[in-house]
């Protein structure tokens, strides 16, 4: 068997389609996967120009291969589309190369390519289990309150929210109303803690003209605008001593009188109060109505903080780039396993929030691909200069070297290709370290 | 008759859903007579079929498009010769004359015809040259 022969039955076993080009964009190497992904047969494609056969979404624009031969580089994990030959549109993944002669000339490309069609299956698959009404996460703090909510939402009781701020309690409570009985009528939020009491208490109730300068005709507050679905009441722990006694007549009997007026309304509303304060110290504190705790704390979801639940950030991460692809028109691939590291160090004090942000800023700085350490913002990037929090002073560089690659190890359980990306070095120089530091493969902790 | 080719560096754009430029020439009497070149931009299926409607083509000569693309022109009741290939200029010559079946202008992996049968691009492409004869004939004053 010739030497070509060889590498022609080689690459026709692999799973992904390959072609090749010469310098005049011609077609001169399909495999078999590029038959079967491209529905054109090998015959057909040699010899022709490469976008007559390949017939991608930036074959005009953006020619992949044309900017690895103008630039020398390579271009990996660009995500775009092509249309079969049966007009298919196949969403696929693909990478470039230059091919060069044994003089180092380049005399070509190779343009490597994946069918994301399974991929996008087997994603929509796991988005589904790793998803409740639109909540992402997999951990056994968020499958709890997924399986609370159905119960909670069947129920008519007052439902008190906690968590810290960015973890989503709007999101649970625009959940909740959602699987209620009172799915239909409106969903009305208000965030309590950002108005001035007065304000508030037209906003709430509501006001009649003459009820004070200005109010010329009758206005609804949000307890009338939500009259049959659910109001949230958001940073319900913020609220002043004289509005709390306002609200507890509400959630009590269920009536309010709007500004103005004499007349009371009677109102068939549900009622979701979510804070970001601990509502039990702030009664301690003698801060919030024993009363009205006891109203609004018939049904309690805790939502833990992202820092606490960091099986949820793969998850997460590839809901915000899905949904930025699409906001943005813009085709990143994911995240590089070294950005992922770096988020699964970040201790996220403002939650899923924040990591919003940083995936929005990471769509600014990177052009394509996958999102890198240096696309995350500066405080992700490691940039401090100081040591990591977790080595301590006074090593040698040989023992922090030792310690880094122990730790990248450790964190991808022994997965050295894994850890030497992140690590930003070759396999093979990874594997001379661990040889000449003596590290052991460490083993997966097991628990009796 | 007004005829389209979606135009990149002088040949037929390889895919349609994707075209930035589209070459827009009317026929009178069996000849040319008025040519543009007008830009497109990314746009859904329906809204590239009602921008194609808006530039008052008949017949819309491409390479590869989509099934979206492809329904929603039909739609509209734009006639369709897929899986061109080549020169912009000898595919309008080759069309006057009838000669689009010729396999240089054929895209690879195409074997079926734009009605999505099985080949028979010599009885379409009779079929488009009627039309088009047909529609230009009786366009005349």
């Amino acid at each position: 068997m010739t030497p070509e022969n060889f590498q022609n039955q080689l690459l026709d076993s692999v799973p992904d389609g390959v072609f090749t080009v010469d310098a005049d964009w011609r077609v001169t190497f399909f495999n078999q996967a590029a038959e079967r992904i491209t529905g054109i047969r090998r015959n057909e494609a040699l010899g022709r120009r490469c976008c007559e056969v390949f017939r991608a979404s930036i074959c005009e624009s953006a020619c992949a291969l044309k900017q690895t031969l103008t630039t020398r580089r390579q271009v990996s994990n660009k995500v775009v589309y092509i249309v079969n030959a049966q007009g298919e549109r196949i969403p696929i993944s693909i990478s470039t190369a230059p091919l060069k002669d044994a003089r180092g000339r380049v005399v070509g490309g190779v343009e490597s390519f994946r069918d994301l069609r399974l991929v996008n299956e087997l994603r929509q698959q796991a988005e589904q289990q790793d998803s409740f009404s639109d909540i992402i996460g997999r951990s056994a703090a968020m499958r709890q309150l997924f399986d609370l909510m159905p119960l909670v939402a069947e129920s008519d009781s007052t439902v008190l929210i906690e968590g810290p701020s960015g973890t989503g309690k709007e999101l649970f409570a625009r959940a909740l109303h959602q699987l209620s009985r009172r799915q239909q009528q409106p969903f009305v939020a208000i965030n309590c803690g950002a108005l001035p009491d007065t304000l508030l208490e037209s906003e709430l109730f509501g006001y009649k003209a003459g009820a004070f300068t200005d109010a010329r005709k009758d206005k609804p507050g949000r307890f009338a605008l939500a009259e049959g679905g659910t109001i949230l009441l958001d940073e319900i722990g913020d609220i002043s001593p004289a509005m709390q006694t306002r609200l507890l007549r509400v959630l009590q009997e269920r009536v309010y009188e709007p500004l103005g007026s004499v007349v009371p309304v009677r109102c068939d509303v549900r009622v979701i109060a979510a804070t970001n304060r601990s509502l039990t110290s702030l009664v301690r504190a003698g801060k919030f109505r024993e009363d009205l705790y006891y109203r609004v704390h018939v049904v309690r979801l805790e939502l833990p903080p992202l820092r606490s639940r960091r099986e949820d950030l793969p998850p997460l991460v590839e809901h915000f780039v899905t949904r930025f692809n699409r906001l943005k028109g813009r085709d990143i691939a994911g995240l590089s396993d070294a950005a992922l590291a770096r988020l699964m160090e970040y201790d996220f004090p403002g939650n899923v929030r924040e990591l919003e942000n940083i995936i929005e800023h990471a769509f600014v700085l990177c052009r394509g691909g996958l999102i890198e350490p240096l696309h995350l913002p500066p405080q992700l990037r490691g940039e401090s200069g100081g040591l990591p929090s977790h080595l301590p002073g006074g090593m040698t560089l040989a023992v922090m070297e030792k310690l880094l690659i122990q730790d990248a190890l450790k964190r991808h359980q022994g997965n050295r290709a894994a850890a030497a990306r992140e690590l930003g070095m070759d396999p093979s120089t990874l594997f001379r370290k661990i040889k000449s530091l003596k590290l052991a493969k460490p083993t997966p902790e097991i628990s009796l | 008759m007004t005829v389209a080719i979606p135009i990149w560096q002088q040949r037929v754009s390889p895919v349609l859903d994707t075209a930035a430029r589209l070459l827009v020439v009317t026929c009178r009497d069996g000849r040319e007579a008025s040519r543009r070149e007008v830009g497109l931009s990314p746009a859904a299926p329906e809204e590239f079929a009602r921008r194609i409607v808006e530039l008052g083509v008949d017949m819309l000569l491409c390479a590869a498009l989509s099934l979206e693309l492809r329904h929603a022109l039909e739609h509209v009741g734009v006639r369709l010769r897929p899986h061109l290939c080549g020169d912009t200029e000898a595919i309008l010559t080759a069309l006057c004359h009838n000669q689009l079946d010729q396999p240089e202008f054929r895209m690879p992996g195409c074997r079926k015809n734009h009605r999505g049968t099985k080949v028979c691009h010599r009885r379409s492409a009779h079929v488009l040259k009627a039309n088009f004869n047909k529609t230009t004939s009786s366009s005349k004053p």
